[in-house]
C-alpha cells in the first residue's frame, strides 16, 4: 500500500536525462521538488547524498534505489526514473543502471522505507517486470504494469 | 541462536543456519547489499529463508522482498564445496549486525 499511495505518475520519469551518478540524483529530487512532495531540496538531497558516500545504492540487474531520511518530509515519497542507456551508478554487480527508485522518508521511521523497498522488490525482481518498465512508451504503461 | 545442520546429499556440502536479525533497522539496502557482497565470494549455492519465503543470498532485491525487521529469523542455507566457509561468514556478519548501529 505504501507504493501505491507514495508513487504517482507526476513522480515518473521516463525520460531521464542525466548521464551521471550525481546529476542523476539531482534529477531525481528536482522531479520531487516539481510534484511538490519536497520542499527544503537541499537538506533532501544531502540526505541522498550522504547515503550514498557509505555505500552505492547501485544494486543488480541495473535497479538503483537512492534514498535519504529527513526530518524535512512527513511521510514517505518516492520517484521512479528510467534511462535505458544505463548510467554508472557504482553498482554492486558492475552492471549500468537503468530504473531508479528514490526515496526520502521521516528519519525517526524506518518502517515505512523497509516496507516499501519490499513492495517495489517484488515487483522488479521479476526480469519481464523490469522490461516492461524499460520499454515503457507512457507514464501510463508503468503505472498500469506496476499496478499503481 | 544458532542451529547448524550438517548433510551430504550426492557428495555435495550442505549447511543450514538460523540467525536472528540484530541490527536495529534489520535487513534495507546496506545489510542487503552486505550480504550478497559476502556471499558472492563463495561458489556455494546460498539460499534464505524467512516465513516460506526463499530467495538467494545472491540477490539484493531478493534479500530485500523478505522485509526482515530487527528480531526476525533467516535461515541460512549453504550448498556447493565452499558451503561450511560461506555460512561461516555470513553467520558473524548477522552477528556483527552488519557493523552498523
Amino acid at each position: 500500500m505504501n507504493l501505491k499511495k507514495a508513487l504517482t505518475k507526476d513522480t515518473i520519469s521516463l525520460d531521464i536525462k542525466s548521464s551521471s551518478k550525481e546529476e542523476v540524483i539531482e534529477e531525481m529530487i528536482d522531479i520531487l521538488v516539481s510534484a511538490g512532495k519536497i520542499k527544503d531540496r537541499k537538506s533532501a538531497l544531502n540526505v541522498v547524498i550522504e547515503r550514498e558516500k557509505k555505500m552505492s545504492t547501485g544494486m543488480q540487474n541495473g535497479i538503483a534505489i537512492p534514498h535519504g531520511k529527513t526530518d524535512t518530509v512527513e511521510t514517505l515519497v518516492a520517484a521512479l526514473g528510467v534511462k535505458s542507456e544505463g548510467i554508472d551508478f557504482d553498482s554492486i554487480d558492475g552492471k549500468p543502471s537503468t530504473i531508479f527508485i528514490m526515496t526520502i522518508s521521516p528519519a525517526n521511521r524506518t518502517g515505512p522505507h523497509i516496507q516499501f523497498l519490499a513492495e517495489i522488490s517484488r515487483l522488479l525482481n521479476d526480469p519481464a517486470t523490469r522490461q516492461k518498465v524499460l520499454t515503457a512508451q507512457s507514464k501510463e504503461e508503468v503505472v498500469d504494469t506496476l499496478q499503481l | 541462536m544458532k542451529k547448524v545442520q550438517d548433510s551430504s546429499i550426492a557428495g555435495e556440502r550442505s549447511v543450514t543456519g538460523e540467525f536472528e536479525i540484530l541490527n536495529q533497522y534489520g535487513i534495507h539496502a546496506r545489510p542487503a547489499a552486505l550480504f550478497v557482497k559476502t556471499a558472492s565470494k563463495f561458489s556455494c549455492e546460498i539460499l534464505v529463508e524467512k516465513e516460506d519465503t526463499i530467495v538467494s543470498g545472491k540477490s539484493i532485491m531478493g534479500l530485500l522482498t523478505l522485509e526482515g525487521s530487527k528480531g526476525s529469523t533467516l535461515k541460512i542455507t549453504a550448498r556447493g564445496t565452499d558451503a561450511e566457509e560461506a555460512l561461516e561468514a555470513l553467520r558473524t556478519l548477522m552477528e556483527n549486525k552488519f557493523y552498523e548501529d
